[in-house]
Order: C-alpha cells, then sequence, then structure tokens
C-alpha cells in the first residue's frame, strides 16, 4: 500500500508541476517598449546550430553543430529582423540552459542572449533569461506525450530576466547605442504544432527601449 | 492500511515537489580557466579562434573580402556578422563567439558577443577596421587575387593604440570592465579564398567600481 499510494502521490505532483502556475508565462511589461523587431521562423534562421536531436533541425545543411562537451547544450542562431517600418536588422542568438533552471519556482530557463545590429544605426546586446516551459508544456508535454491537440494560435512571452523587473537588459555596443542601456522583452506567437511536423507557423518578436540620451555634462 | 497508503501518498508527492526543486537539473560542462594576473591588477585571459575549423557562419557583402568567403547570406549595409567556436588558450573549446562589423557612417563600430557555458557571456566593442584590411595586407604581403597563399600575414584590430573595451557581461563576467585586442595570424589562403590561421582575443579586465 506504501508503494501503491507513493505513486498516486508522485502522479499528483506531476500534475502539480504540469499546473504550477510560478513557472508560467513571463510578465514582462511591454507598454513603454517602442521599438520592435519581428521575425518568422523557420524563414528568418539563416543559421540555426546545436547538437540536440533534430526536433529543431540545423540550418543550412551541412553547417557545423556545436558537438564538442562544453558546447553541446547550447545554440546559436543567426536571425534576420525587420523594424516596424521595414528597415533590416541581423542578430547572433546563443542559448544555453541555465543552472536556474527548476520547475517548481522558476521553470526551465535557458539564457538568452543577442548581438543585434541595426544597419547605419549600431549594435546593442540583449542580456536576458527565458522560460521556455510554458511552450514545451504546451508543445512537448501537452501535444508529444499527452497526444493532446495544440490548440492554437497561442502568445508567449518567454523573457523572465536578467532585470530585477522579470525583463532582458539592454546594453548598447556601438553606433546611436553607445553607453546606453534599456530593457527587452520577446514574444511568440504559434500557430499550430503537431507530434508528426512539430512547430508550424512560428512569429516573434523583440520589443526593446534604451534610456534617453543625456546631453554631456548632464547629471 | 489507509495510513500507509496515506503515507505513501505524502512520501511520493513530497518526493515529486523536491527533486523539482532541489534536483540540479542542467549541469554545464565547465573547463577550467586560463587566467593569469597582470602586473598592474586584474587578470588576462586569451581566447582563441582557429581558422577555418572553428568558423561557423558569415554574412555579408563584397566589402568584406575574404573573411565573406562562404557567406550564408548577402547582408545590406555592409553589416558583416562573423560567428565562431572559441577555445582557450589550451585549445580546447570552450563557447562560441559573435562578431558584427556595421561600417556605415556615425554607426561605424565592430562588436563582439563571447559566451562561455558554465562562466557567462562577455560584450567586447571596438572601432570598425577599415574595409577589406586584411585582404590589403595579404596582398602587401604578396598575395594576388583567385590564387593560392602561403605565409604569415599578422593584423591587430582595433588598430593601436586604440583598445577595443569590455563592457562587462553576465554571471563571471558580470561588472567587469577592461580592454581587448583581436589578433588575426593569417596563414594561408586556398584557391578559392578560405582563410587559415587564428584569431586571439586578448582581455584584460578588473572588477568595475
Amino acid at each position: 500500500m506504501l508503494i501503491a499510494g507513493a505513486i498516486v502521490g508522485a502522479v499528483a505532483g506531476a500534475a502539480l508541476i504540469f499546473a504550477n502556475p510560478l513557472i508560467g508565462p513571463g510578465d514582462g511589461r511591454i507598454d513603454d517598449l517602442d521599438r520592435a523587431l519581428r521575425y518568422d521562423l523557420p524563414e528568418a534562421a539563416i543559421v540555426l546550430t546545436h547538437s540536440q536531436p533534430a526536433f529543431v533541425p540545423v540550418r543550412p545543411d551541412g553547417v557545423e553543430e556545436l558537438w564538442e562537451r562544453t558546447v553541446r547544450k547550447s545554440a546559436l542562431g543567426l536571425i534576420r529582423l525587420s523594424s516596424s517600418d521595414g528597415s533590416p536588422a541581423i542578430a547572433s542568438r546563443v542559448l544555453v540552459p541555465s543552472e536556474r533552471t527548476e520547475l517548481l519556482t522558476a521553470g526551465v530557463i535557458v539564457d538568452d542572449v543577442w548581438l543585434v545590429t541595426l544597419p547605419g544605426e549600431g549594435s546593442l546586446y540583449v542580456l536576458g533569461e527565458s522560460n521556455v516551459w510554458p511552450v514545451a508544456k504546451d508543445t512537448l508535454v501537452s501535444v508529444s506525450l499527452l497526444r493532446r491537440a495544440f490548440r492554437g494560435p497561442r502568445d508567449y512571452v518567454a523573457t523572465a530576466g536578467l532585470a530585477p523587473d522579470g525583463r532582458a537588459l539592454v546594453v548598447g555596443a556601438t553606433g546611436e547605442f553607445a553607453n546606453r542601456e534599456g530593457r527587452a522583452v520577446e514574444r511568440y506567437r504559434i500557430e499550430s504544432f503537431t507530434r508528426d511536423k512539430g512547430f508550424g507557423g512560428v512569429s516573434a518578436e523583440l520589443r526593446f527601449v534604451l534610456d534617453p540620451l543625456q546631453a554631456d555634462g548632464a547629471g | 492500511m489507509r495510513a500507509t497508503f496515506v503515507l505513501g501518498v505524502l512520501l511520493g508527492l513530497a518526493g515529486v515537489l523536491a527533486a523539482a526543486r532541489f534536483v540540479p537539473w542542467v549541469g554545464p560542462d565547465r573547463v577550467p580557466s586560463h587566467t593569469t594576473v597582470v602586473s598592474n591588477g586584474g587578470r588576462a585571459e586569451t581566447f582563441v579562434i582557429r581558422l577555418p575549423a572553428d568558423r561557423i557562419a558569415v554574412a555579408g557583402g563584397e566589402e568584406a573580402g575574404l573573411r565573406a568567403f562562404g557567406a550564408a547570406a548577402a547582408e545590406p549595409g555592409s553589416v558583416l556578422v562573423e560567428q565562431f567556436k572559441v577555445r582557450d588558450r589550451e585549445g580546447q573549446v570552450i563557447g562560441v563567439a559573435a562578431r558584427h562589423r556595421d561600417p556605415m557612417g556615425g554607426a561605424s563600430g565592430a562588436a563582439w558577443l563571447l559566451v562561455v557555458p558554465g562562466r557567462g557571456t562577455m560584450l567586447l566593442t571596438g572601432d570598425a577596421e577599415p574595409a577589406r584590411a586584411l585582404d590589403n595586407a595579404l596582398s602587401s604581403a604578396g598575395r594576388r587575387a583567385g590564387e593560392a597563399w602561403s605565409g604569415e600575414v599578422r593584423v591587430v584590430f582595433p588598430r593601436p593604440p586604440s583598445n577595443g573595451r569590455i563592457l562587462g557581461g553576465t554571471h563571471e563576467f558580470a561588472g567587469l570592465e577592461g580592454t581587448y585586442t583581436e589578433t588575426w595570424t593569417i596563414t594561408g589562403v586556398g584557391e578559392s579564398g578560405e582563410l587559415r590561421g587564428t584569431i586571439e582575443l586578448a582581455t584584460v579586465t578588473v572588477r568595475g567600481t
């Protein structure tokens, strides 16, 4: 009876984690983030490489994979984005699973860092953490494991830090962005997900704001 | 019997919740860092990229010259994006890096994003090098366009006396300030334009105030 009880308890625990609101989607504010860079996956991914099973295939075929012991859990992307006025931008993005991952209060956390260049304006860094549990729960767990249907389209805010307000930090690098800081949030819209074909139609938006430029000598 | 079952339920529930909270689900595979203390304080660390083995991807236009060899895409505005694996001075791959160069007008600059899993992210920025700087140095050393070449050419970015700036980063690199130089040592060019050699990112950092 002890073992039967333990099994029932474990199943109840798993159900609690599945429904755990503490590891749900991020709540980073976006109302003051005045700039947006948009992209659609997989079309916007010029390069995507990692060493994980081919759930999200590498692009292009033959690209060097991250197979070495120290980088094999990481992913590297080269993404083409566009501003709301149609101006192009390009970003290098690196994802690394975070030691902060835990399923009771944080979620499945990945360090999510970007180097974004807007031609003619400059480059900036986005230093964030993303909680991928909400997406994984609705797709890999619900659809692939529990064989439920994906109820889409669904919107997600993945950003979960590094700033204290739950948003990502923006650090200006070059050009007009040099010596400036700000905040950023990334949102996704997933149109569909099936066990056979995986993700279908993913659009994303990186919204950010930079602190106002201060005149020389101003406090 | 009922009490035993209830005890089992509680144990099972507590076990799963404790595992969710305390099991280290992610353990980074990191190698020891090879840093040295410099005489005026701070620490020095050099990151190495071997060409062509560590080159993952590049996107750029003709203005990038040989560095755009095999580009996955041409980029507007002459932006050059290069992505690499990064090694420590022992030659072990420890991370990945991206370098963006935007040569346009007042936005001119170069920026590195250096990610070492288990240690964090380091941010480095500097002046953009002139267009085709590497091609011009190779031409001065006798390389002819369209032909294979071997020898040794060393080019330092940013151009001395300017140094690149380290803007800190995340985790182990958070709050660091300092300078860096990148040294491209090219020992050969293939007939198709593939570069052979190394890039050394030499960093000197101190804890910011």
